[in-house]
């Protein structure tokens, strides 16, 4: 004989579901995060929001939600321009790094600026040395391109790379502003977004592998250039294995053209598949230090792979680089120009155009007035 | 109740007219049945009320012929593809807040309880132990958009709606992005990382997170 459904029984599920909560506790931040300054850092923490962190105990496992807005002051007498802090969970991932960068500032001295981190973290229960997430600045890049850091992650060049292609687009704005007015300068937002959006569909990965797959029907080909107009470098000739989604032992010959001595380059890529799809295929860093004039072979032992976003391979059949950028010995650094339209947007056209998109032109020409 | 129709005999004489808002939902076809005959009636009989009808008609029509026209500098692609989001929102907020007990199933008994109870604890239990032995338990963000990326034996780095995420050993560490804005997130490779560009919703500043497997 069925019986009603009662509060009896509205308890029962009421405990079977609430036994999915149990072990969620609200996050003492403080006790879990460090944030770690330097004495001389030019920053200081004003306030930290550590919002909805929490830690919940899943069977062996601890997992903790952290999500907090830091804000910051600057205490230096110059405007920053960009800052990039290290996030190390080195309990929880040894060796495992992250960083979180906020490129396109404007703070000017005593002026206070914000930076979100929303980290997820799994570890094992009874791992609980310590603090779990230890934060510290890796660079902070000022308005004259002076740096102060450590620069384990090589943020230095990240950022002033930013901080070029910043100048770069916004004083293009401006010339758009000036030449062709306020409509001029909403079709560029407009025509932004539509290559944000194109861009994502051109979206792939690309991986260093440790190992190869045993070679079968491997196939050497030249691949070939796009050589920027003032670039310093040249790429004269290259040739790489393809074999399926595998590309081994790009290979390439490299060409300072300018009297000054290089430090590094990054080697952009684009990808045909064997129906004619072109993707972008990430960056590769190669540090190289090239003397004026001079000239070298550039061979990369190593097998990276490419794949799209939603993890399906891609059967590279020709392969197109670009020099994105080039970093002398001395720091100086070189981007090419606006009008090459290359295929992803730098971060201060997304920031503009987002703001266009959120706010329209006014705001966006206000903003080009600030700097 | 009765009076849900406004009328005004004041405006036009002692004859009692509906007034005009009635008259725009009447022509709209807004009214309810019986509201619509009554009005309907009057309508019929007075050519004034049926001048301001034809009017209400008119200026609906020319509405809808100017809405089919796409406005100059409209991005569609974008339009469209923000209205599916939307959508996505929609639904998923809809089947949030639809209401879970049917008629049928309100009269739950205790065998309907008891199988329910046994369910639940055969779920929450497959999760607890999915998650201690690392195997995926803690990915409840999006996953539409992942790859994996096989950096050494047992280490992954995989980008996902609005995070990445590094799997080492069992232990994760996932950077997200879900405060960006309006889904404008884009990635970019190199090998031994990830990256994603996004907009921060909250302060408008762009932002790059970044995590290194190595």
């Amino acid at each position: 004989m069925p019986t009603k459904f009662g509060p009896a029984q509205f308890g029962l599920l009421a405990v079977l579901c609430a036994s999915t909560l149990l072990g969620q506790s609200k996050l003492d931040p403080r006790s879990t995060m460090h944030i770690n300054l330097p004495k001389q850092s030019p920053i200081e923490v004003v306030h930290a929001d550590w919002g909805d962190s929490t830690a919940t105990e899943r069977g062996g496992a601890l997992l903790l939600d952290l999500h907090t807005s830091l804000q910051f002051r600057n205490t230096s007498h110059q405007r920053i321009r960009g800052v990039t802090l290290l996030v190390r969970a080195q309990d929880t991932m040894p060796g495992g790094r992250a960083s979180v960068s906020v490129p396109s500032l404007n703070v000017g001295p005593g002026d206070v600026f914000p930076v979100r981190i929303d980290l997820r973290l799994l570890r094992p229960l009874n791992n609980n040395q310590g603090p779990t997430v230890e934060v510290e600045v890796d660079g902070i890049l000022f308005e004259d391109f002076s740096f102060f850091g450590p620069n384990h992650l090589n943020s230095q060049r990240s950022m002033t790379v930013w901080e070029h292609e910043a100048r770069r687009d916004r004083k293009y704005f401006r010339s758009v502003l000036e030449t062709a007015g306020t409509d001029g300068l909403r079709d560029e937002m407009l025509a932004s977004l539509k290559r944000q959006a194109d861009r994502a569909a051109m979206d792939a990965r690309v991986s260093q592998s440790g190992r190869a797959t045993t070679v079968t029907t491997e196939r050497e080909v030249r691949f070939a250039f796009l050589n920027l107009p003032g670039s310093p470098v040249g790429l004269e000739a290259g040739s790489v294995g393809l074999n399926g989604d595998e590309v081994r032992r790009p290979r390439m010959s490299v060409a300072n053209v300018t009297s000054k001595p290089l430090r590094a380059m990054e080697i952009g890529w684009l990808v045909k598949d064997n129906r004619g799809r072109q993707y972008v295929a990430g960056s590769i860093p190669i540090e190289l230090p090239l003397g004026p004039r001079g000239k070298t072979t550039v061979v990369q032992d190593a097998v990276f792979r490419f794949a799209q976003p939603g993890g399906q391979t891609i059967n590279v059949e020709t392969m197109t680089g670009f020099v994105s950028s080039v970093e002398f010995a001395d720091g100086a650094v070189w981007i090419p120009a606006r009008d090459l339209r290359l295929p992803t947007p730098s971060p201060e056209e997304q920031r503009l155009a987002e703001l266009y998109r959120k706010r329209g032109i006014q705001a966006v020409i206000e903003e080009l007035r600030k700097f | 109740m009765r009076n849900r129709i406004g009328y005004s005999g004041l405006e036009r004489g002692r004859t009692m007219h509906p007034d005009e808002a009635t008259l725009a939902l009447f022509a709209g076809g807004e009214l309810s049945r019986v509201e619509r005959w009554r009005v309907g009636w009057h309508v019929s009989r007075c050519a004034a009320c049926e001048a301001m009808v034809r009017d209400h008609k008119e200026a609906a029509e020319l509405l809808r012929n100017e809405l089919n026209v796409l406005p100059e500098r409209l991005h569609w692609d974008r339009l469209a593809a923000e209205m599916t989001g939307n959508i996505r929102v929609g639904v998923a907020a809809g089947q949030c807040v639809a209401p879970v007990l049917t008629r049928a199933s309100r009269r739950f008994d205790w065998q309907a309880a008891g199988v329910f109870a046994a369910a639940t604890v055969i779920v929450a239990g497959a999760y607890w132990l999915n998650l201690s032995t690392g195997r995926g338990g803690l990915t409840r963000l999006p996953a539409k958009a992942g790859v994996v990326r096989t950096i050494a034996p047992g280490v992954t780095l995989e980008a996902k709606d609005e995070a990445i995420e590094l799997q080492k050993n069992g232990s994760r560490f996932v950077l997200m992005h879900s405060n960006s804005d309006n889904g404008t997130a884009i990635y970019g490779s190199a090998p031994g990382s990830l990256r994603v560009s996004f907009v921060d919703k909250d302060s408008g500043q762009v932002t790059i997170n970044r995590v290194y497997a190595d």
